[in-house]
This record gives C-alpha cells, sequence and structure tokens, in this order.
C-alpha cells in the first residue's frame, strides 16, 4: 500500500510558516514511514503486570492506532497548524485579515461536497421536496440520480464509549435480570414522596432501582437532580467536621476513622483514573460516626472516597453502591471505584469459602485481621440469617430485606452501581 | 470517503454548529449573489489542554470490537466506503464530530512535536531527531496509564506561568468577573490565558475551577489590567469579596486562531 501524501496547498506565506510546513511534512512522513518500526510506542504489555493472555495491547487510544487513518488525519491538520504558525507570526497577509471575502483559506470543493455543503445548509430537504423542485427546474425530467436526505447526523458524543473498556469486550451475554416485584416497586415508588424521600432516601431507592434493574450505568451529579448542592454541602460539612486521621470509638473500644488521606499511595495513573488532579487529595472515608449519621450519608455511601482540591473544598465523590448481604463490586483496585462496568461477585455473607464477624457483628473473610473468636459461618441460604432485614417500618431495613431475598431467591440477581459524582 | 467526512476533514461543520460557531462572529454566514458563498470559522474545541479524545462512538466500537477479534487487529476509525443501505451511519461510522475531535487531537500532536520549548506562542521548529519528535507526538495520542510524564506534552503543558490574587468576584448569566489586587499580570498581547481559581471559603468556591477537569485551565477574558472573564456555570451573584489565589495558565489562543472558512 502506497503511503504517499496528496499534502493541500497552504494559503499562508512567509519565513516561518514556511520552515513549520517543511517540519511538519517531514515528521509526517517520517511517522508514516517507520510506523512499523515504532510498534514500542503503540504497542506495550499491561501496566499492571498481569502477562494479558501473553498479547501486547494498545498504548494509543483507540482512534489513532491504524496507519491509514493517522496518515489522512495528518494531510488535514497542516492548513490549520500552519494558519496557528501564521498568526503567532502576526504579519500582514492572509491569514490575518479576517474582511468577509478575504478568508485566508477557500477550500476546494467537489461536486459531491458543494451537494453536500447546500444541504446541510438547511434547504427543504425531504425527498419529496427535492424530486419535486427539481423537476420543476428540469422541465419535469425526474433526477438523474437518487435524491434523498444525506444531512449530517453530526454523531452524538454521548454515546461514544472506550472500546478498550473490558465489558465491552466480553462475550458473555446479560445476566438474566428478573422484573422487580410490586413490594420493590412500592418501596422505590413510596421513597420519592416528601416526607419519605427526606435523608436521601430517593437518592438511594434511584440506586437501589438500578441495581435491582441490573443498570450499572454510572450515577453522576445529573442523577442527583436537585439533591446536589445538599449532598455537596453534607460532604463538604463532614470533611469540614474532621481532622485528617480523626478517630471515633465505642465503650467497647472500636473505632471508625472517618477520613484518612490516601493520596501518595496512588500512582499518578490511578489519581487519574479517580480524576484527580496534580493538586487535589484523595480521601477514604467512613461515615459510620455521629457527623456521618447526622448528615445521612452513612446508608447512603457507608464508606466512599471524597476528592478534594488543595484547600479542603470537595470535588468528587466516588463509590460502587453494593451490599454485603447481596452482590459487591469487584474491582482490580481502589482506583477503579466508581467507574464504569463494575465486575460483581458475592457480598460476604453469600461467600462460598464462609464468613466470620468482627467486632462490630460485620461479616468478614474467614481469618480476617479483625475476626472476632473462631466460629466460621456457611453462606447464608435463608434470609432470616440475615441481621437486621426485618423491621417492616424502617425504610433502611426494608432496602436490606429487598436486596437479601433479591439474591437468595432471585439467582443472586442485584448488580452494584458506579457513583462518580463530580461537583464541579 | 463519505463526502461528509471529506467536509468536516476541511473544517467545514454546517450542522455541528459548535459553540464557537453558535456564538457567531462577524465572517460567519451566507450569502446568495451571483453565486453561493459560505464563511465559516473553523477553531480548536479546546482552547486550553491537549489531552486527546479516545472514545468511539459506541454502535461502531461494538461492531468493531467482535471484527477486531476476528481479524486481530485494533482499529476502530476506518474512512473506506460503507455500502449503500445496511452500513449507512451504522456500523462503520466515525461520526462528523468525533472525526473533527480526532483532526484536532493529532493536529495539536504535530504542533507539540515540532515547535520549539512546551510549544506555545513560539514560531520556532525545534531542534531533535524526528525520533523524539514522534515520540513527542505518540505521547499526545496515548493513553493516561501509558503517558511519558518526562517529555512533552505531558511534562509541562499545565505548569502555570503566574499566580494571581482574586480579591473580588461576582457572577451573572454564568460569566464570573474577578477583580485582582495587585493586577493579574495577564497583557492584552495574548488571547490564549487561562486561569485555575483557587478561592478559599463559602460560595466563593462554587467559582474554583478543578484541575481534574480543566488540567490547564479555563480561558479567560481580560477586561482590565485588574480585570477578567471567564465562563463559569452558576446561580448570579453579586461582587462578593473574596480571598484566594488563581494559577494562570497558557493555552493555544482564542479568537486569533479563527480559521477562517470561505466556501464557493
Amino acid at each position: 500500500m502506497s503511503y504517499n501524501f496528496d499534502w493541500p496547498e497552504i494559503p499562508f506565506t512567509g519565513a516561518e510558516v514556511e520552515a513549520f510546513v517543511d517540519a511538519y511534512k517531514g515528521l509526517a512522513e517520517s511517522i508514516i514511514d517507520e510506523w512499523d518500526n515504532d510498534s514500542y510506542h503503540i504497542y506495550s504489555f499491561p501496566v499492571d503486570g498481569s502477562d494479558n493472555n501473553g498479547e501486547t495491547i494498545s498504548t494509543l487510544k483507540a482512534p489513532f492506532r491504524k496507519r491509514e487513518t493517522i496518515k489522512i488525519l495528518l494531510e488535514y491538520g497542516l492548513i490549520y497548524a500552519a494558519f496557528i504558525v501564521k498568526q503567532r507570526v502576526g504579519n500582514s497577509g492572509p491569514g490575518t485579515d479576517f474582511n468577509l471575502g478575504n478568508s485566508p483559506y477557500t477550500p476546494p470543493l467537489t461536486d459531491d461536497e458543494k451537494t453536500n455543503l447546500i444541504k446541510s445548509l438547511g434547504c427543504i430537504f425531504t425527498k419529496e421536496e427535492m424530486e419535486d423542485a427539481y423537476r420543476k427546474n428540469n422541465g419535469g425530467k425526474p433526477a438523474p440520480f437518487p435524491i434523498g436526505p444525506e444531512l449530517f447526523d453530526n454523531g452524538n458524543p454521548s454515546d461514544d464509549v472506550d472500546p478498550d473498556n473490558q465489558q465491552l469486550r466480553d462475550d458473555d451475554p446479560p445476566e438474566n435480570c428478573p422484573d422487580k416485584n410490586a413490594r420493590e416497586n412500592f418501596y422505590l415508588g413510596l421513597a420519592n414522596i416528601p416526607v419519605f424521600s427526606s435523608c436521601y432516601r430517593d437518592i438511594k431507592a434511584k440506586l437501589l432501582d438500578r441495581y435491582l434493574s441490573c443498570n450499572s450505568n454510572v450515577f453522576t451529579k445529573n442523577d442527583l437532580g436537585s439533591k446536589s448542592d445538599s449532598l455537596k454541602n453534607g460532604l463538604q460539612e463532614f470533611m469540614d467536621n474532621y481532622s485528617e486521621g480523626q478517630k471515633q470509638c465505642n465503650l467497647r473500644g472500636q473505632c471508625v476513622t472517618h477520613k484518612t488521606n490516601i493520596t501518595n499511595s496512588l500512582t499518578l495513573a490511578q489519581k487519574t483514573r479517580m480524576g484527580a488532579g496534580p493538586t487535589d487529595i484523595i480521601w477514604q472515608t467512613s461515615f459510620y460516626g455521629s457527623a456521618g449519621q447526622r448528615l445521612c450519608l452513612h446508608t447512603l455511601f457507608g464508606t466512599a472516597i471524597v476528592i478534594t482540591n488543595s484547600s479542603g473544598t470537595v470535588l468528587r465523590v466516588i463509590d460502587d453502591f453494593d451490599f454485603v448481604y447481596g452482590n459487591v463490586s469487584d474491582r482490580p483496585d481502589i482506583s477503579y471505584t466508581g467507574q464504569a462496568n463494575p465486575g460483581k461477585k458475592p457480598g460476604q455473607y453469600f461467600d462460598p469459602a464462609g464468613y466470620q464477624l468482627d467486632g462490630d457483628g460485620n461479616p468478614v473473610p474467614v481469618g480476617h485481621p479483625t475476626a472476632v473468636g473462631a466460629t466460621v459461618y456457611p453462606p447464608v441460604t435463608n434470609l432470616n440469617d440475615l441481621p437486621n432485614n426485618q423491621n417492616a417500618w424502617d425504610p433502611t431495613e426494608i432496602g436490606r430485606n429487598i436486596v437479601g431475598s433479591n439474591y437468595i431467591n432471585g439467582n443472586g440477581k442485584g448488580q452494584p452501581v458506579p457513583i462518580n459524582i463530580n461537583f464541579e | 470517503m463519505k463526502t461528509s467526512y471529506s467536509l468536516t476533514l476541511k473544517h467545514f461543520n454546517g450542522g455541528v454548529s459548535p459553540d464557537f460557531i453558535q456564538d457567531s462572529i462577524p465572517g460567519v454566514g451566507v450569502s446568495i449573489g451571483s453565486s453561493l458563498s459560505v464563511y465559516d470559522i473553523h477553531q480548536f474545541r479546546d482552547v486550553m489542554d491537549v489531552h486527546a479524545y479516545g472514545k468511539i462512538n459506541s454502535k461502531t466500537a461494538k461492531y468493531n470490537i467482535l471484527i477486531n477479534k476476528l481479524s486481530g487487529t485494533e482499529d476502530y476509525v476506518h474512512f473506506d466506503e460503507e455500502p449503500v443501505g445496511i452500513l449507512t451511519r451504522g456500523y462503520l461510522d466515525i461520526g462528523e464530530t468525533q472525526l473533527a475531535y480526532y483532526l484536532e487531537d493529532v493536529t495539536k500532536a504535530m504542533l507539540l512535536a515540532i515547535l520549539d520549548g512546551n510549544s506555545k506562542r513560539t514560531t520556532t521548529v525545534g531542534i531533535g531527531t524526528s525520533a523524539t519528535k514522534r515520540a513527542i507526538f505518540y505521547n499526545t495520542l496515548c493513553k493516561d496509564e501509558f503517558k511519558d510524564h518526562t517529555i512533552k506534552p505531558w511534562i509541562d503543558w499545565s505548569n502555570s506561568v503566574g499566580v494571581c490574587t482574586p480579591t473580588s468576584i461576582s457572577r451573572n448569566n454564568n460569566v464570573a468577573i474577578v477583580t485582582t489586587t495587585p493586577a493579574h499580570g495577564m497583557t492584552t498581547a495574548y488571547d490564549d490565558w487561562g486561569i485555575v481559581m483557587n478561592l478559599n471559603t463559602g460560595i466563593a468556591t462554587s467559582f474554583n475551577i478543578s484541575t481534574s477537569t480543566h488540567p490547564n485551565g479555563v480561558p479567560v477574558k481580560i477586561i482590565d489590567a485588574n480585570t477578567f472573564a471567564y465562563k463559569n456555570t452558576g446561580i448570579n451573584t453579586s461582587t462578593t469579596i473574596v480571598t484566594g489565589t488563581a494559577d494562570i495558565k497558557v493555552g493555544w489562543g482564542g479568537t486569533s486562531i479563527n480559521l477562517h472558512l470561505y466556501f464557493t
């Protein structure tokens, strides 16, 4: 295959532009000629150290991996790149004078492009109108080529995806996700009614609805609706309320750490994945304390990762909405929290290996350092074996009952929901 | 290649109507005299940053994942002619908006690779081997986890060029007006200034700019030696005394890099 460039005419002049254009063409040709030899720039092995089944992976983003594609983009990119240089030079001549009709760049158009350009100007362009117009203007003759609307659809970037996302690449068919029953729908609806919707119950109901609908779309700021400011303020109050590493202990000496700065434990790639800037601070938080409970954050998040700027302003909160008495997300590491398409695995109560209890009565893996006593409990198979799930008057426990019931009686139903709320 | 693709590559954004065309400035329009003339403007959609757009429209991505598994390739952008009918605006579609993004990313990668220093404001072609320049080109277009932060652009693109001290701020119709004391130091000789606001408390924090989403800040418009404006979504806010700082950045440029096009 030939990779000869078809360079456009450059309508700008000047020593700097000419030097730049020469350098541009030289580098572009070098990129295309050396594409195969530069494969170490284009392919690598996974950064996480896995062998990826012995296969290399692409280091370049998805749109830029094909030599032919890069060649075309390089060809068409020259004009604008040269124009920027022309503007920086700042001398007179085409490229600096913007009088109407004295445009610096007059792109040559093919007949097809002219046709498409006219269409794109918004003329009445239904098939019927076009055929009628053609006949009227041509003595009643039919058009010599098929006529039909072929306007730009312009794509829709909001639907775009990263094709390297593993979930997209999996061959497994979607898992069975039975419809919610009447009781579940009633509860979810109830939580949206004022009075019942306080304390973020409406938000929790939305999340639970997704969890039960096996909808793992990322829950974002837009999903918060009018509660966005309230939640941000609540998180800000929580963060302002505690100092780094501050703990709260009960009479039995069991403690929670409200916020822990984990920024330095993360690599740059991990921070980038989490949406943190170079000076931002990443906090592991636990809302199981007085302020967290007062602010209604403990049953919404339990624990979460909060990102602040260097001044302590809350920028983002990320979490996975999942349940130890249902399904929990299965992530490669903490930096994937809140990212799209989480894997899932049984919550601790349903671990095939069984579980032990810590000092607070929470399930932990067998042999975990916080396990108290030697009792190993088998995986739960009966709803009654899940604690705190039968109080018909407590919405939180109705939720637990629903989640546990779905897991036990619904063939493990329940999809963790990523939460990634950017308050900026 | 589809006609709409070639028009896009010639920077015609007709139906796309990006913000810079919607915010129409003189020189954009259509005139019908003895012939049809169309004026359009092209500019970078992101005038501050250099991060490449890595996504593909979902239907095309899923189709190509399947094809790539069979063919052992990793390609997602194809300019091949689509068969009429079945695949029209379908499985091989790039999308004109997306194509404009890709073109911008490659254009920026070339400017970064070729121009001297951090490639800002200069017209000087940098020294260095082709291999070194190609490394910068690839580095601009690679995934986050493979970025080499020891070379351009990631080594210095988002570096601040100064700091100023906002003393009051207001917001009206999603435009923030900032007053600084002393003067902010951004000269009107350039229109490529950007800012990262970092105000301290209360409502002032709603004006802040996150470097996680805008690592090189947001563009500003200089009003005078002590005042500048930037787009900032939020409730209208009367002039409020504030404390904090603002990092000053430099990007690609504002109206000076509006490429005026003339189709006829």
